[in-house]
């Protein structure tokens, strides 16, 4: 039987709960059983800084093993960036620990008075003192607990500056890898929690390691016959970050221009990982043969690790400096802040800044404009300090344009009611990606389930998704991406189910059809849901198939839908800014837009598709009780939150 | 006589994913998976960002298996690996003591020490790395004596 791990800091009680296997056989692990536990735990009342918030760090009956990259845990709290359920994904080496400690999740509660962090070591759980690293940077931090405990086996996990200061746009950083979305970084801070460090010498049982063996053998095979494994690790970024730009999604000028426009800027961002001058080495997560991540040497800053293709978007500061890049993003992760909400918010400041929205004495005397790289590395200390402007931009673009009183468009997102922002992703006039972005349950952003077409990077689509389309007599829309088809909708749940299922399975993303779509050829027959089933089984002994993991799916799709409905949040605040809905001008998309009354409608059948009423987007009593969440019933019932 | 060595193919080439290290605990254990009961030990060198695999060299003349009081330790006439006897070792430790590869250590769980067997001849770790960053190879070489005191 699994543990749970119970901390309260305000008492200092600690004690272990056994993870009953109910819980285990309705939601699996992950994000799957940490949404349950929030759900159950906090509330409306529950303030993210107080004592009742949660801080649940989950991983899955896989993490630790020799699954490939089953090495990621989620932190699931009330995030003080949108009021409503946030959690973040992360890989590296920790979650393994935790498992090989003994525990399968960690559940945080109260505040310390005195600053603390957390030191587990298989049965022996401490509350240490964290006076000495408070203030420190992550790396320190790391390194310090490291040294202090005179053990460099164990693994941490921590925030910086930011996290200790609230920045509501904090990460937790583990290593060379960052939790960084919804702000939870500040809830640790607020509990004055520095740090959790692990070492454990228990060991993992595999139910049928032969099955295991045989699996890893194909998926291994897979991989190496595939034509991405001789390029993807290696060029990922370049050619990820070409591909996005090309197509349009990579924004410029806070979306103020039209992406896709600036090829011959982005011309210095070629081939870096082939030049001589950075000294790229892959690295891996735990059990992961991709080795994505690359450490790379900079002059005056030394080794450092390279920018991940998600990041590569300075495009939206009008920057185009891969040097300039790097050092932002250490910066960021030094700090432990997100650089996806760093990239939005600062882009808004600069709109703000020239359009006469805040004044140079409101910026602190700084010249925040467009392409000032100085300005930028200012700001980024500010806001981890929270000094002078930082402090109003340390609530996030959305958080800081409320209170300057800006229009909405000036921090364009989709899902902008729910307070956080889709990262640097223009998705203007392109149906999916915006429909993704948007109903993302913990607040924008494009890990719950964006469809690869949309980024734009393969020229041709696999026969098993050209069928779908087919089906829905809507093969001529293919390549029309502002077209907003019921299809789309399909699609976008399609690969909604293979995020949730890899956040459940805690199996990163980058293995399934969600990315590993820029020539995986086996994914005519690659279904990620029945092979996270068949490792599941293969690790616990547990009867589990395909059909079984996507009811979870949709059973923890709907928790958190219904915790955000809990929290007052519904259809209108899953609506995207009007700067996505104009028209593009220049650029691979020129002249095109959402047809705005077709596109709505694509939230309704988005919303039918999950059994939830597409007047208010509320879970349906039907959905519920076909679900076996009733417990959501009675809960909406005492709260007087009626269903259809 | 062949001789066996599993070598670190290409420094760059390990990301240190420890694959390797789950692999062999899994193959070797009762009891599961934990990296730290790996015959194999992937060492990071923080500061130059580089992996470095640690295992047994399988000396020819082995000192591991001169200083053992109890002569616990034996080559596999097949393999060259080290064989423990689990019997007679008494993780007195002064093979460990004695290893200049840090690669026979104590058993975390039993009171013996444990070392790389080959896998009865085909390493599992060597087959698990995607990377291909480990080899196993049989050389025609000989190997000398590798101790602590020696050099």
């Amino acid at each position: 039987m699994g543990k749970i791990l119970r901390v309260d800091l305000s008492s200092g009680k600690i004690h272990t709960d056994p993870l009953d296997d109910e819980l285990m056989h309705k939601y699996i692990g992950g994000r799957g059983i940490n949404s349950k536990l929030l759900f159950d735990e906090t509330n409306p009342e529950t303030d993210p800084f107080g004592e009742e918030n949660r801080v649940i760090i989950g991983t899955s009956p896989l993490t630790g093993t020799i699954v490939p990259t089953s090495s990621r845990f989620t932190i699931t709290s009330k995030s003080p960036l949108t009021g409503i359920h946030g959690d973040a994904n992360s890989g590296g080496s920790f979650a393994p620990e935790i498992k090989y400690a003994g525990y399968d999740f960690i559940i945080i509660q109260g505040i310390s008075e005195k600053k603390v962090y957390l030191l587990i070591e298989d049965d022996r759980v401490v509350i240490k003192n964290a006076d000495s690293i408070w203030g420190k940077t992550t790396h320190e931090t790391d390194r310090l607990i490291k040294d202090d405990n005179k053990d460099q086996d164990i693994k941490v996990l921590s925030i910086g500056l930011a996290g200790e200061n609230r920045v509501k746009i904090a990460g937790i950083v583990t290593g060379f890898n960052i939790a960084a979305r919804c702000g939870l970084g500040a809830v640790m801070g607020a509990k004055k929690l520095k740090a959790i460090a692990v070492k454990g010498t228990q060991t993992i049982k595999i139910s049928d390691s032969e099955k295991c063996f045989k699996l890893i053998d194909k998926i291994f095979e897979d991989y190496k016959k595939s034509e991405s494994w001789k390029w993807y690790p290696k060029l990922g970024w370049t050619t990820g970050l070409a591909g996005m730009a090309s197509s349009g999604c990579s924004p410029i000028k806070n979306y103020l221009i039209s992406g896709g426009q600036d090829a011959e800027k982005r011309k210095c961002f070629l081939n870096v990982e082939s030049s001589p001058k950075y000294h790229f080495k892959d690295i891996g997560c735990q059990a992961c043969p991709l080795a994505c991540n690359k450490w790379i040497h900079m002059p005056k800053i030394g080794k450092i690790k390279a920018p991940v293709p998600g990041t590569g978007h300075m495009s939206i500061w009008e920057v185009y400096d891969y040097d300039f890049h790097v050092e932002v993003i250490d910066l960021c992760e030094k700090y432990g802040m997100d650089i996806y909400s760093i990239q939005n918010t600062i882009s808004a400041a600069m709109e703000w800044y020239e359009s006469g929205i805040i004044s140079k004495k409101d910026a602190d005397n700084l010249e925040i404009t467009f392409g000032n790289k100085n300005a930028v590395i200012k700001l980024i200390h500010k806001i981890a300090k929270r000094e002078g402007f930082g402090d109003v931009l340390a609530e996030g673009s959305i958080g800081a344009g409320k209170i300057l009183g800006a229009n909405p468009n000036t921090t364009p997102t989709g899902g902008y009611g729910k307070g956080m922002d889709q990262g640097p992703i223009d998705s203007t006039s392109m149906s999916a990606l915006t429909l993704a972005c948007s109903v993302s349950t913990r607040g924008a952003g494009h890990l719950r389930c964006v469809p690869p077409m949309s980024w734009g990077v393969q020229p041709e689509i696999p026969e098993k998704w050209l069928k779908v389309f087919k089906n829905a007599d809507a093969e001529d829309i293919i390549d029309k991406p502002w077209i907003s088809h019921p299809v789309i909708a399909e699609i976008v749940t399609y690969f909604e189910n293979i995020c949730t299922s890899s956040d459940i399975a805690e199996i990163c993303k980058n293995t399934t059809e969600f990315y590993y779509f820029y020539g995986f050829e086996e994914r005519e027959i690659k279904d990620d849901l029945k092979w996270h089933a068949e490792w599941i089984e293969a690790v616990t002994g547990m009867k589990i198939d395909r059909g079984y993991l996507e009811n979870i799916v949709k059973k923890i799709l709907t928790i958190e839908k219904s915790y955000n409905v809990r929290e007052g949040k519904l259809k209108n605040d899953d609506m995207p800014v009007n700067r996505f809905m104009e028209k593009r001008i220049g650029g691979p998309l020129d002249g095109k837009s959402l047809n705005k009354k077709e596109f709505q409608l694509l939230f309704d059948t988005y919303y039918r598709l999950h059994g939830w009423d597409p007047q208010t987007s509320i879970p349906m009593k039907k959905t519920l009780e076909e679900l076996d969440l009733k417990f959501i019933i009675e809960d909406f019932k005492k709260r007087g939150i009626s269903l259809v | 006589m062949f001789y066996p060595r599993i070598i670190h193919a290409n420094t760059d080439a390990c990301t240190g994913c420890k694959m390797c290290e789950m692999v062999c605990s899994l193959i070797h254990s009762n009891t599961g998976i934990n990296p730290k009961h790996s015959r194999i030990k992937i060492s990071e060198n923080i500061d130059k960002g580089v992996f470095i695999p640690l295992i047994c060299h399988f000396c020819e003349d082995a000192s591991c298996i001169e200083v053992c009081p109890k002569s616990a330790l034996s080559k596999d006439k097949k393999t060259n690996a080290i064989l423990v006897d689990e019997e007679n070792c008494t993780s007195c430790g002064l093979c460990c003591k004695e290893c200049k590869y840090d690669a026979i250590f104590l058993h975390p769980e039993k009171n013996i020490v444990c070392v790389c067997d080959l896998c009865n001849g085909r390493p599992k770790c060597v087959e698990y790395c995607l990377q291909n960053a480990l080899v196993f190879e049989q050389s025609k070489r000989q190997g000398s004596k590798n101790t602590r005191n020696s050099d």
